[in-house]
């Protein structure tokens, strides 16, 4: 890859739309589900405001509390901000895409999860540490799928960095589409089956229904807020958006997958952007659907659709290596 | 002294005779509708402390009425029912029940009171004690490797009142669960007290918002008795169809809760939505949404004529059809089932044991329903039929709710459409006989509702106490998580849907 300084530049500015976009698509998942129950609903502003005013508070910590409180929500959201430095949007390159690699994308994902779970057990209370054991119960048993669906996604494409791994879906349906040759059914199925694996995955990493209930104030059904239930000020202002970006990260990915078109040029910048923006909709409004037609499920019963998940990441996985 | 009860049978007997009665009513299928405990010093120098046990079979009340100085037999061991009348009475009138397993305090904090004062003793003299700590609170330990413990309240998230909830855990499963309640004790049975009827009735209607018009009939039942007041059949009707209507809002509530805790706020909306214009009618009908004000001593405080009947039969059919569709709705979601069966079932023994009653007895196979057990106003002639479910978990709770929605709606249809003529209300002037004394039932969504009062030489209100359901059935919480994984415990919580103001009074 030749790395000049358009890629730079538009990388970053890429970078800082979706940071700034990300409390919208937030915002709008939650105002759909309000207005499909025919509530008013939130402003759909309303977590840049919410977000701007826990900026202002002061932090309160337990007395029990150590210098990890202090740090983990800064390392939670930064290691957010890096994956998204990673990840190409609407454009072909990312800053960061020189090392954009899966698996590192990956296991930054559990860093984060791994120090919000930190930051639950050192307030103290015995409750972020059931909090913290429950979201590790959902991680383990999410991250086979997300390995999986990385790595099939690496061996499809016989590629290692994500930037590459899209440009390469993009390049094969352009490709498809331009000769008219068609696509293979397996270079079909293995996107699909790996959207919907990862669509399990994302309902279960964003603390959704009808894993998690993100609104609830019922502190015991919590999964993810369980953990975070302690923060205050910044630091919750830090963890609330670092779970807005998470939901980007995950529905940038899933809308690359199913349908890369990402600009190469920086002519093509405009038209990638508003289908990068159309589809995010789309995916947003996917989520808030499932939201509202599902009750949550028994905790005991997570297991159950997390194996679907992987099931179907592993059948992507064995189609991709028949294929290679 | 004199006697005005309904259909009761009245014992007086030696405390340490008493457990072995107990027990043999215990065995005829008797169980305890509430102890109540009076300082009557200054009529035989004596306190009464009087066990009344109730039955299915519409045998009426009994009543076995002890007299004590100091102490008295406990029977908590034979109806373990009666472990917190006995902690209360110890509390709040200092007479020591020998043999009680668990003396803790339980309404006068030992972190705020002096365990020497019991201010439902007649000589209490009102003097409010230094605030600081006497004394500490031990609670139940459970120990063992990996086990912790999770304390949740006496402040909770959202707008719910206190209570501390103690839960033992091995991972999810709950070990045990110490509930520790009473944090907003408002003294309003010492509050009465010296009260003329109808000044009493203006706080007994507040004692818990959302029971405001069943409460008032519970103790319109007692007072009116005493008083020897006979209501028009007129106003008879009316508190029947006011009644049920409060227990109608109140189901639909409760049920659009169980939605909302199980995360599946889209029907749940629905129903918040149907409990809205239902409140909306209530404030219609009398002026307030809650329903308060509307009954008076000696009958109701306004009439319905045949518009307000219309409107209040259009209201219920709407209801009945949503509330169908609801039901359809749960049954044929097995997304929804699976979270509601099998969880926090309560036994029909433990239900038994701890003298259940309202949905809580029903929906574990006991027919209770005072509404037919001790028919009061014009339920004797409606010949009800309690709906008796066998589940004893949540979805039993809730589908009986759904059921009795029905049942109310043809209460109120049957009732509007034969409305008998005459006035709301008759006159009360007479005056009660000194220290006689009357108890009053009524059904509210929670239970039964448990009034004992009795008049002083004066007119006024000697000794008044309430039994709310919410006080009988809180400790069967303890029961029902048993078995379940904490994360369940909230829509445990709400399939009883307990007040905590009508616990502590």
């Amino acid at each position: 890859m030749n790395f000049n300084g358009q890629h730079l530049i538009i990388g970053a500015v890429q970078f800082f739309i979706i940071v700034l976009l990300a409390p919208f698509f937030a915002g709008f998942i939650h105002k759909l589900k309000q207005r499909a129950r025919g509530q008013k609903g939130i402003n759909i502003f309303q977590f840049y405001i919410n977000f701007n005013k826990l900026l202002k508070k002061e932090i309160v910590l337990s007395k029990d509390a150590t210098f990890i409180s202090n740090v983990a929500p800064y390392i939670v959201f930064v290691t957010y901000l890096i994956i998204l430095l990673m990840l190409p949007a609407f454009y072909r390159y990312s800053l960061l895409g020189m090392s954009s690699d899966v698996i590192l994308i990956a296991y930054s994902l559990a860093l984060a999860t791994f120090f919000m779970t930190l930051y639950a057990m050192d307030q103290g209370s015995a409750f972020g540490g059931l909090g913290a054991a429950r979201e590790w119960f959902l991680t383990v048993l999410s991250e086979p799928s997300l390995i999986f669906i990385f790595i099939s996604l690496a061996i499809y494409t016989k590629q290692g960095r994500i930037t590459d791994i899209f440009y390469v879906i993009q390049k094969g349906a352009e490709n498809a589409f331009l000769t008219g040759s068609g696509s293979s059914a397996v270079s079909v199925a293995i996107p699909f089956l790996l959207f919907i694996s990862l669509f399990i995955v994302s309902i279960s990493e964003n603390a959704r229904i009808p894993i998690d209930n993100p609104e609830t104030h019922l502190e015991l059904t919590m999964f993810h807020e369980a953990n975070i239930l302690e923060a205050s000020g910044k630091h919750l202002g830090l963890f609330e958006y670092g779970s807005y970006l998470k939901i980007t990260v995950f529905l940038t990915v899933m809308s690359l997958i199913l349908f890369p078109y990402m600009a190469v040029n920086l002519y093509q910048i405009p038209l990638a952007f508003m289908v990068y923006f159309l589809k995010m909709i789309i995916l947003c409004a996917l989520i808030a659907g499932v939201e509202i037609v599902n009750p949550k499920m028994r905790v005991f019963r997570v297991p159950n659709i997390l194996s679907v998940s992987f099931i179907l990441s592993l059948i992507a996985m064995i189609l991709s290596i028949r294929r290679f | 002294m004199n006697k005005i009860m309904f259909n009761k049978h009245y014992t007086e007997i030696e405390s340490d005779y008493f457990a072995n009665s107990a027990e043999i009513l215990k065995a005829s299928g008797k169980y305890l509708l509430g102890i109540v405990a009076a300082d009557e010093r200054s009529i035989n120098s004596k306190f009464s402390i009087r066990y009344f046990f109730g039955g299915t079979d519409g045998g009426g009340i009994e009543e076995y009425c002890v007299k004590t100085d100091e102490s008295f037999r406990s029977i908590s061991k034979i109806c373990p029912s009666a472990k917190m009348y006995e902690r209360e009475i110890y509390d709040l009138f200092g007479l020591l029940p020998e043999g009680h397993p668990d003396l803790r305090p339980l309404m006068l904090y030992p972190e705020n009171w002096d365990s020497s004062v019991h201010p439902l003793r007649k000589d209490y003299n009102g003097v409010i004690h230094e605030m600081k700590k006497y004394g500490g609170y031990k609670f139940k330990e459970v120990l063992g490797e990996g086990i912790f413990n999770v304390l949740v309240g006496p402040v909770h998230a959202g707008i719910i009142e206190p209570g501390h909830f103690r839960f033992s855990l091995a991972g999810e499963p709950v070990l045990q669960l110490e509930i520790r309640h009473f944090w907003k004790h408002r003294g309003i049975e010492k509050l009465c007290e010296g009260k003329d009827f109808n000044e009493a009735l203006g706080i007994i209607s507040k004692i818990s918002g959302d029971n405001s018009v069943n409460i008032s009939i519970s103790y319109l039942e007692a007072a009116e008795s005493i008083l020897n007041i006979e209501i028009t059949e007129r106003a008879k009707y009316i508190r029947v169809i006011l009644a049920e209507l409060e227990r109608i809002w109140n189901y639909v509530r409760d049920v659009a809760w169980i939605f909302m805790d199980i995360g599946f706020a889209l029907p749940a909306q629905n129903l918040f939505a149907l409990q809205e214009e239902l409140m909306r009618l209530n404030k219609n009908l009398s002026g307030h949404r809650f329903l308060f004000n509307s009954l008076t001593l000696g009958g109701v405080n306004f009439d319905m004529d045949s518009r307000k009947l219309k409107e209040i039969e259009d209201m219920v059919n709407k209801v009945e059809n949503i509330i169908k569709d609801s039901e359809e709705f749960i049954l044929s979601s097995s997304s929804v089932l699976d979270r509601l069966e099998f969880t926090g079932k309560i036994n029909k023994k433990t239900a038994e044991e701890l003298s259940l009653c309202g949905i809580s007895a029903r929906a574990s196979e006991l027919k209770r329903d005072t509404r037919a057990e001790f028919p009061y106003l014009i339920y004797g002639r409606l010949n009800l039929k309690p709906v008796i479910l066998d589940g004893g978990d949540v979805f039993a709770r809730t589908a009986l709710r759904i059921k009795e929605i029905y049942l109310s709606k043809k209460i109120i249809s049957d009732l509007s459409s034969n409305m008998p003529e005459g006035n709301i209300a008759v006159s009360c002037e007479s005056k009660p006989e000194a220290f006689g004394y009357a108890v009053g039932n009524s059904e509210t969504s929670r239970g039964n509702a448990f009034f004992y009062i009795m008049a002083d030489d004066k007119g006024k209100i000697f000794r008044l106490k309430y039994i709310d359901p919410s006080f009988r059935i809180w400790p069967s919480i303890q029961y029902g998580v048993l078995g379940n994984i904490i994360a369940d415990f909230p829509l445990i919580n709400k399939s009883l849907n307990l007040s905590y103001a009508g616990n502590d009074m």
